[in-house]
């Protein structure tokens, strides 16, 4: 037991907590906790601000939170009051570097404003206040509204072939929104990476009064600058015990080392979500920069990109009409059932494969709406290069909690109640994103099994979710998945790692105190997962 | 006290120590390379009708030893020492045989990682 004791203690200082953050804001009235991290937070604010063009509102944003971390709570007369911003004129003012070309003096108004319910024309408290991404609750399920300060790609998501097909639109949209979240950037503020470091404000005491402690902290400790085509932007943190950087970017793929992220733009600022099991339609959401990217750009960006694929008797606008459900054909598709007008000739091996259906195996040529042509020519071009392939999808938070060394600093957040907004999903998203990645390194083993994020003062604890939409086994040809709540951790040939059984898996690891390493290679044994990564 | 260890790692120490009642050395090779996994299909299988933690116990130890079992007094008495301590509490017996019930694989996952790491 005394080994196990230690593994713990040791445990709590490793790199389980990989990515490191701070909580975004609590809701306004109860103080409940909404689940996002600061700096994915004020990026939020700054990519719906792009659409002002201006240089101070979107930097403002950048920086509006920037003393969240050092932790200032003072009781109010509503309960306590997280104070995050000084009113002393200067104080952001003298931080702006004059690299970084602003009229400072406004930057410093909008940042002081920003919940001065007087100043309706301040950039960040009209995104924060609005039923937009920042504040949004009901992230799954959007019904016909999309929200304030967001734009939407409707896909319909009716059959196997459609999913194929919305993943890879997917992937194609998000490399358009980094280009066009980067280069909207570019023109504005002259960089096209925002850089956030945290780091250990190494106060004695905390404290309660914002400007007391901004006199008390090392100036080291904040931080504005530009270097290059990234600005930097240091947010100190009360009782951090490790540096870390997210930064968010042009960057092709999301990257990680040990403490630093690296999100591409369209990774942190968009979402797929379903409208719900009944219309079977997802929204490709993404944060409204004043820019637009249609289905009809995203499906001939893919179809570019498309190589070796047969030729297809539908032109790229009917594939996004039928992607999203409006193509209207003569006849119905033999896959999916939405509207078809052309006859498309089928592979051999879908006849001789042993799960084929009826309809297949008759007829060699049958009425395919546009969208299942293209995935079902996909699929025969993947069934040769055996992938599997996975859609990240936000992660489920299964606890939250105090951390012990705010404990006399913050009386209000007790037990696991918190807000979901739109904001918050993206980054749940990214925690699964990480998660996978890692997976997919075979990296630290504790994490894996018993994956944390710290948002300080608290720390979630989350269950990474996919959607795969192409798996295969030696027995089956192919399992689509085209169920539209089938998140999965990792499919497996024996049984699948669902929710349940991923917490089952932590907990074991939690009681055992049996190595990491061990348990994960004896689930990877037995359970035999599916998905290796690549 | 039975209620002082944790239901995966009492369920955990139940299966390691019929485990250890099977001379494994002289299953062959191959049937041995994938002793985990076929033995996590069996458990899945067993625990499924099985009534009590007796019977699962009975069965699968049936199951992997066949009819015959030549054991040392130290192994026999390892397993009856765990078998007592769960037993002692009859609310703690049933837990642990519904665990090995929900979670067969994961049951297998824990004493192999046990006995990897020599406890």
């Amino acid at each position: 037991m005394g080994q196990g004791t230690m593994r713990v203690s040791e445990r709590a200082m490793s790199k389980e907590y990989f990515p490191i953050g701070v909580l975004a804001r609590t809701e306004q009235q109860s103080k409940i906790p909404f689940l996002d991290d600061l700096s994915h937070h004020m990026v939020v604010v700054a990519a719906a601000n792009l659409a002002t063009g201006s240089p101070e509102a979107v930097l403002a944003s950048l920086m509006h939170d920037m003393f969240k971390g050092l932790m200032v709570w003072r009781a109010g007369v509503r309960g306590s009051n997280w104070l995050h911003f000084s009113t002393k004129p200067g104080i952001y003012e003298k931080l702006i570097p004059p690299s970084i070309r602003v009229n400072a003096k406004q930057v410093e108004s909008f940042i002081q404003k920003h919940h001065d319910s007087r100043d309706i024309a301040n950039p960040i408290r009209s995104v924060e206040s609005i039923q937009g991404p920042v504040t949004s609750l009901e992230s799954k399920i959007i019904l016909d509204q999309v929200p304030s300060k967001t734009k939407a790609l409707v896909v319909k998501l009716s059959g196997r072939y459609r999913w194929l097909l919305a993943f890879y639109i997917n992937q194609v949209l998000k490399q358009q929104l980094t280009d066009h979240y980067g280069n909207t950037l570019r023109e504005i503020l002259a960089v096209q990476n925002v850089v956030y470091h945290y780091v250990p404000a190494n106060l004695e005491r905390g404290y309660s009064d914002i400007d007391d402690c901004l006199e008390a902290l090392n100036p080291k400790a904040l931080q504005v600058y530009r270097d290059g085509d990234s600005l930097h932007i240091t947010l100190p943190v009360l009782r951090l015990s490790r540096p870390m950087t997210i930064s968010y970017g042009k960057f092709n793929a999301l990257e990680q080392t040990q403490d630093s992220l690296r999100v591409p733009f369209g990774e942190a600022l968009s979402l797929m979500a379903f409208d719900g099991a009944t219309s079977g339609k997802a929204k490709l959401l993404y944060v409204d920069a004043g820019f637009t990217i249609t289905l009809d750009q995203s499906v001939q960006t893919f179809l570019n990109k498309l190589k070796g694929l047969p030729h297809i008797a539908y032109s790229a606008s009917d594939i996004a009409r039928s992607l999203e459900g409006t193509f209207r054909g003569s006849y119905r598709c033999s896959f999916c059932g939405e509207g078809a007008d052309s006859k498309h000739r089928l592979s051999k091996t879908s006849k001789t494969s042993r799960f084929t259906s009826i309809q297949v195996l008759l007829d060699s040529r049958l009425y395919v709406c546009p969208t299942c042509a293209v995935g079902y020519e996909l699929e025969e071009q993947l069934r040769r290069k055996q992938d599997h392939f996975r859609i990240p999808m936000p992660a489920l938070v299964s606890k939250i909690r105090l951390r012990p060394e705010y404990d006399e600093l913050i009386n209000f957040i007790r037990g696991d109640n918190y807000l979901m907004s739109l904001a918050g999903e993206m980054w749940l998203q990214i925690l699964s994103e990480v998660w996978y990645q890692r997976y997919q390194q075979r990296d630290d083993a504790s994490y894996l099994l018993d994956p944390k994020a710290l948002m300080l003062p608290v720390e979630v604890e989350f269950i990474p979710q996919a959607i795969y939409p192409l798996l295969h086994t030696q027995q089956k040809k192919f399992a689509l998945e085209s169920s539209l709540a089938s998140s999965l951790v990792l499919p497996a040939s024996v049984k699948d790692i669902d929710a349940d059984e991923f917490q089952s898996i932590r907990r074991a690891y939690q009681h055992l105190g049996v190595s990491a390493d061990s348990l994960l290679k004896r689930i990877k044994q037995i359970y035999e997962p599916l998905y290796k990564g690549g | 006290m039975a209620s002082d260890t944790s239901v995966e790692t009492l369920a955990a120490q139940l299966l390691q120590a019929v485990d250890g009642l099977i001379d494994w050395g002289a299953i062959p090779e191959d049937v041995r390379k994938k002793k985990y996994s076929i033995v996590s299909k069996r458990v899945a299988g067993i625990a499924k009708s099985a009534k009590s933690l007796n019977e699962f116990l009975e069965r699968f130890l049936k199951e992997l030893a066949g009819d015959a079992l030549f054991v040392s007094r130290d192994k026999a008495k390892q397993l009856k020492d765990i078998l007592d301590q769960v037993k002692a509490d009859r609310k703690r017996e049933e837990e642990v045989l519904q665990y090995i019930k929900r979670h067969p694989y994961l049951s297998v996952v824990a004493y192999a990682a046990r006995i990897e790491e020599g406890r």
